[in-house]
């Protein structure tokens, strides 16, 4: 068969390897295939998977909240999940702490110190702690390579979700177009007039209260729920703030995702990572899988679907 | 956090100022928060139980930590020093939740003779024999 004749793919790109050695001159004329898409920083910028996004909004009892964040986290990295823990809450006992970190990097975002630290606990966890604008910039980055970050919130989730709402809002997209919305305002207004009328977002939604779009932040929002404690912040943007019974002190709450049976705390690690088998851990590994689950089908947080 | 702030404002001009004044920012951290009282030589810290939490004695070129009331005694210099002695106060913080929901949490072994602290838990930095020291080694 004369070469000309041979069928050939749509880019060519496949035919690159066979023919290597038999003349440059057509390698070089396909090149540019390759070239043009490499050096294009939108393309680097684009993520290549969904990230699931959970916000876990204090209770009032920093202990709960950062063990519910470190036992979430070990289970999503148990089930193969690259997970970033970002701590916006600057309170004492942190997911650091309870991830194992050394006090020089669980106290790096409690002190406010300058720059920021990226470190590893049990099971891989990356911990990012939040207090300055730099470390911003550092989650945006960080969660490119993510498959699920747990931000731990203050009460005021609403205002503390706001600078991260780009770093949150790339990771969060499921279309070409949303992505592309992420980078330009101009395109989210006219993205947001065509969707009018929708039923439906594909996932929840927040204000912003700094004049950017409105844009998908969270997919779950967590509350542990304490005995006598007021009742907190009960919807951030469209998501439903979920609460979540941790030991037995508080009795049956309508609606909780999960009901965690009382465990012996370790003095200083969570429990996944001491007691993997225990049936409190187990609650944690199946509410993992849920939220993944649930990522799968679209989300279930929203107020509104 | 007046008294703190009194507090930090008369020892500023020590040579202890600044890891003290590391210590009281992350003491304000705690959450629930813990409530500050004056004392002979410094503050003592409560928690919203009314359990002694701490006390802190400010002295010219250090300062002493005591963790939940004589158990532990830290005498601090340096702001690694401080660091140490706050991460004995959140383990010492954990502790008690466990004891109060009625759980024993597992104790963590101290190791006397240590640089900053005549008391050191583990995890701290610089030991070789730390937490993190080990889970490294063993992956």
């Amino acid at each position: 068969m004369p070469e000309d004749a041979r069928p050939r793919g749509p880019t060519g790109g496949g035919d690159a390897k066979t023919r290597s050695g038999r003349g440059s001159g057509r390698l070089r004329d396909i090149s540019h295939l390759y070239l043009s898409s490499r050096g294009s920083p939108a393309a680097n910028s684009v993520p290549a998977r969904r990230c699931l996004r959970v916000g876990v909004i204090s209770s009032g009892d920093a202990l709960a909240d950062a063990e519910v964040c470190a036992n979430l986290a070990i289970q999503f990295a148990k089930l193969g999940r690259r997970t970033v823990v970002a701590d916006a809450a600057r309170a004492l006992p942190n997911p650091g702490f309870r991830l194992g970190l050394e006090p020089h990097a669980y106290l790096a975002g409690v002190l406010a110190e300058p720059g920021f630290r990226i470190d590893r606990g049990v099971a891989g966890v990356r911990v990012l702690a939040l207090p300055t604008a730099a470390a911003f910039g550092a989650l945006e980055e960080l969660l490119r390579e993510t498959d699920a970050v747990l931000v731990r919130l203050p009460a005021a989730a609403a205002e503390a979700l706001a600078p991260l709402a780009m770093s949150l809002a790339a990771v969060g997209i499921a279309t070409t177009m949303q992505r592309v919305a992420t980078h330009s305002p101009m395109f989210e207004a006219w993205l947001s007039t065509a969707r009018r009328g929708e039923a439906a977002a594909p996932a929840a939604r927040l204000e912003s209260g700094h004049g950017a779009s409105r844009r998908d932040l969270l997919d779950v929002a967590i509350r542990v729920q304490r005995p006598g404690a007021a009742a907190g912040v009960r919807q951030v943007g469209r998501v439903m703030v979920r609460p979540l019974v941790w030991g037995d002190a508080v009795p049956a709450v309508p609606g909780a995702c999960a009901r965690v049976p009382p465990y012996r705390l370790h003095a200083r690690l969570a429990l996944a990572a001491v007691q993997p088998d225990h049936p409190a851990a187990r609650v944690f590994e199946g509410l993992a899988q849920a939220l993944l689950a649930g990522l799968g089908s679209g989300g279930g947080g929203r107020a509104d679907g | 956090m007046d008294d703190v702030q009194r507090l930090l404002d008369d020892v500023q001009e020590l040579s202890c100022a600044v890891p003290l004044q590391q210590f009281v920012t992350a003491l304000s951290a705690f959450e629930p928060p813990l409530m500050p009282e004056p004392m002979g030589l410094g503050l003592r810290f409560r928690t919203p139980g009314g359990v002694v939490f701490c006390e802190i004695s400010v002295f010219s070129e250090l300062f002493l930590v005591r963790v939940g009331g004589d158990t532990m005694e830290f005498r601090v210099r340096t702001v690694d020093a401080a660091r140490a002695a706050l991460d004995a106060l959140v383990t010492a913080h954990v502790l008690a939740r466990g004891a109060e929901s009625g759980a024993a949490a597992t104790l963590v072994p101290v190791r006397p003779g240590v640089p900053g602290g005549n008391v050191q838990p583990e995890a701290t930095d610089g030991n070789p024999g730390g937490l993190q020291s080990r889970l490294r080694s063993s992956e």
